[in-house]
């Protein structure tokens, strides 16, 4: 058996390799940042079960497989809803919706066209967020990714319609096929917007590692939706490096109905004061499904506000992890930060391992966390059924409940309505919803 | 014809505990009855007994729902069946709307008596008309379930499911507690247009003041877990003058 290390010397040999057949011109200190990237990798390798962050996530399925890139791909259908699209299929941006009259609002480009385009806006911002000489998946992507998506959204300007990023992996009979998905998204001051990633496709032997940076520069404002929908084998790993200025908002929403086992990092910086950053989580697990996500929030300038919730429903001998790190430095006072983590357990199997982790050094601040696990009520199951309605559909019922909290926030419909579907397809949509829907196709 | 509920020597423990001593009762179709009866004596067990509570052990006895057994059906079954029970304390539901709610039960129960579902214009429109009924805001529906209702509300809110779902057997378990008189009234009115005579209603009450507004055809009283005297609405009076503890007295003397 070849050592893990020799595994990973493999791995970045043929990436290497693969890399080098392509012709994107990179600018050279993103081509030296690879590098680095490539010897970072080799040097933490895939971290271990004595890693703390790693503590409930055993990662070492990865390391028994030598990694290939996947090979590309001809057909994709397009979604049918209202977008300014792109989609990544097999790590390579294969399709580029016009952005119509967004045009001189916003840029959306790949690596071959950013790199030729705007090499300076790439020196200065990309790879400013994500920590990859210290994270193994960061510096694996950071080494690895083949293509990329840029976004930028100019000053003052706010875009209306729902940018998506589709990424699509599909597997072929080449087991070990990984993908390294990339995303900038830059918002320039003031500027608003609303952004989709969703994932999907992969099988059991296929990796998803991917990393997202986000900037958002002074009041700048980013609905953000990440929807991992992958087959329920693949391997997700994806850290979200987010990054707020003075006064800007986000809103993010961490969505995961598939994958095998997922792992949704977001590492979110305060650095300018008055910044609001919220993170609903929801995740539906069943199967063997291992979902976690690893949340560290850094209160660097005073007077933020951290609002995290994430609600999880599990099934069978489904595993969830949720880790909330809240670091508040000595000069961020006024910080107001609250996590909240709950399970819905609906097994005896299923478990949910939550780990909640507040550093503060600061004197005048709030930060409170909670962490509830639950099963369904048997109270609330009775009522729903004297009123006629079945057993089944009262517990379904009562699970739309529990996650109705994070839907309801989902501003854009489609996503929303995907959640609705997929809870509800039984028992027929929220009457407001059918309304809606009827009204506004 | 049989009557809507017949009760026969029911037993019932609850955690091992004897709630129930023996109850009889017989409700005939078309008529209101009222249970009467001090805090503890029992009466929400036997409503949620009727209404299909499955943690509650019975231990002897049978129930007949218009001639048939009605404790081997699921609460589903016994309330797609015309079963309604009014709760003393209706639970919260988070995250459910009332609306949404009330058209799956609607809709369950049509299904069962194969009528086809009611699609939202439709049932907005049956909705609304049972709202005016029962005096109440429209921005309820829009609201979960019974989450952050008040009492009057809370109590409202069953009866108009009570009004949409159009039971045979409507169980009110203490509606009128909590209520001001205004709330009363508008209940009592709601209850009264739903009165007909293929429609049979069990008052449960602490107090006799409800049944100045909801007339019934007999009055019960349960003590202990036993309906220890039956008799016309005037025995609601009686009780209400000389208190429970006149009833518990003369039990005691004539065991004597
Ligand atoms: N879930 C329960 N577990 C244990 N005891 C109960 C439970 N529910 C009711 N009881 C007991 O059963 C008796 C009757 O209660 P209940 O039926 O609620 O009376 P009432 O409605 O007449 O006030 C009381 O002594 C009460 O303490
Ligand atoms: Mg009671």
């Amino acid at each position: 058996m070849l050592k893990t290390s020799e595994r990973t010397g493999d791995l970045l040999d043929n990436w290497a390799a693969f890399l080098r057949s392509r012709s994107v011109d990179e600018p050279p200190s993103l081509r030296r940042c690879r590098q680095a990237a490539a010897e970072a990798f080799a040097r933490l390798g895939y971290p271990l079960k004595k890693n703390e962050d790693w503590k409930y996530t055993n990662v070492s399925r990865l390391a028994q497989i030598v990694w290939n890139p996947a090979p590309p791909i001809e057909r994709i259908s397009i979604p049918d809803w209202e977008a300014i699209r792109t989609i990544i299929a097999n790590g390579r941006v294969v399709y580029r919706g016009g952005v119509g009259e967004w045009g001189d609002k916003v840029s959306i480009d790949d690596w071959d066209r950013a790199c030729k385009m705007h090499a300076n806006f790439l020196e200065e911002h990309w790879n400013q967020v994500a920590r990859w000489s210290q994270h193994p998946f960061a510096a694996l992507n950071t080494a690895c990714f083949q293509d990329a998506v840029i976004i930028r959204v100019k000053a003052g300007h706010e875009i209306n319609l729902p940018i998506h990023i589709l990424m699509h992996h599909q597997p072929s009979i080449n087991t070990g096929q990984a993908c390294f998905p990339r995303i900038l998204i830059y918002l320039e001051t003031g500027s608003r917007a609303t952004v989709v990633e969703s994932y999907q496709g992969g099988d059991e032997a296929s990796f998803t590692c991917g990393i997202v940076e986000i900037i958002l520069e002074r009041f700048a404002h980013l609905d953000y939706y990440k929807v991992q929908q992958e087959d329920e084998h693949n391997i997700h790993i994806v850290q979200t490096y987010i990054r707020l200025a003075q006064g800007s908002e986000l809103r993010a929403h961490i969505v995961s109905l598939g994958g095998g086992l997922v792992r949704n990092e977001c590492d979110v910086q305060l650095t300018g004061e008055q910044g609001v950053c919220t993170l609903n989580g929801l995740y539906l697990a069943h199967g063997r499904q291992h979902v976690d996500n690893h949340t560290e929030i850094e209160h660097v300038a005073p007077g933020c506000v951290s609002f995290e919730l994430y609600k999880g429903i599990l099934s069978d001998r489904a595993h969830g992890v949720f880790h909330g790190k809240i670091y508040v430095h000595p000069g961020a006072q006024k910080t107001d930060a609250k996590q909240t983590n709950q399970a819905l357990l609906l097994s005896d199997d299923a478990e949910v391992d939550s780990k909640p982790q507040l550093e503060i050094y600061a004197d005048d601040v709030r930060c409170t966390h909670g962490a509830t696990v639950g099963q369904l009520d048997d109270r609330q199951l009775f009522y729903l059924r004297t009123r006629g309605i079945s057993a089944e559909q009262a517990r379904n019922l009562l699970i739309y409940g529990f996650a109705e909290e994070i839907i309801s926030r989902i501003h854009v419909a489609p996503v929303r309505y995907q959640l609705e579907d997929l809870l509800l397809a039984q028992e027929g949509l929220p009457l407001e919803s059918e309304l809606r829907r009827v009204i506004l196709p | 014809m049989p009557p809507m509920l017949e009760i026969r020597d029911l037993y019932v423990q609850v955690e091992g505990k004897e709630i129930l001593k023996g109850v009889n009762l017989t409700l005939p179709v078309g008529q209101v009855h009222a249970i009467m009866g001090p805090n503890g004596s029992g009466k929400s067990t036997l409503a949620a007994v009727l209404a299909g509570r499955e943690d509650y052990e019975i231990t002897k006895g049978e129930v007949l729902y218009m001639g048939r057994s009605l404790l081997d059906l699921d609460p589903e079954e016994r309330a797609r069946e015309g079963i309604f029970l009014a709760f003393q304390y209706p639970v919260e539901i988070p995250g459910v709307t009332n609306m949404y709610f009330l058209r799956a039960a609607v809709n369950a129960i049509r299904k069962h008596r194969g009528l086809p579902e009611l699609d939202a214009m439709d049932f907005l429109a049956l909705v609304r008309e049972k709202l005016r009924l029962l005096h109440m805001d429209e921005a309820l529906l829009k609201r979960s379930v019974n989450e952050g209702f008040s009492g009057g509300e809370k109590k409202r809110n069953e009866i108009l499911q009570m009004a949409v779902l159009e039971p045979r057997l409507c169980i009110m378990d203490e509606t009128d507690s909590g209520l001001d008189i205004d709330a009363l009234r508008v209940v009592a009115d709601g209850v009264n247009s739903l009165r007909s005579p293929d429609r049979s209603i069990l008052v449960i009450t602490h107090y006799q003041r409800l049944l100045n507004y909801i007339i019934p055809d007999q009055v019960h009283v349960l003590l202990d877990g036993r309906i220890v005297r039956s008799g016309t609405k005037e025995l609601a009076l009686e009780l209400e003058a000389k208190g429970y503890g006149w009833l518990e007295r003369e039990l005691t003397v004539s065991k004597l």
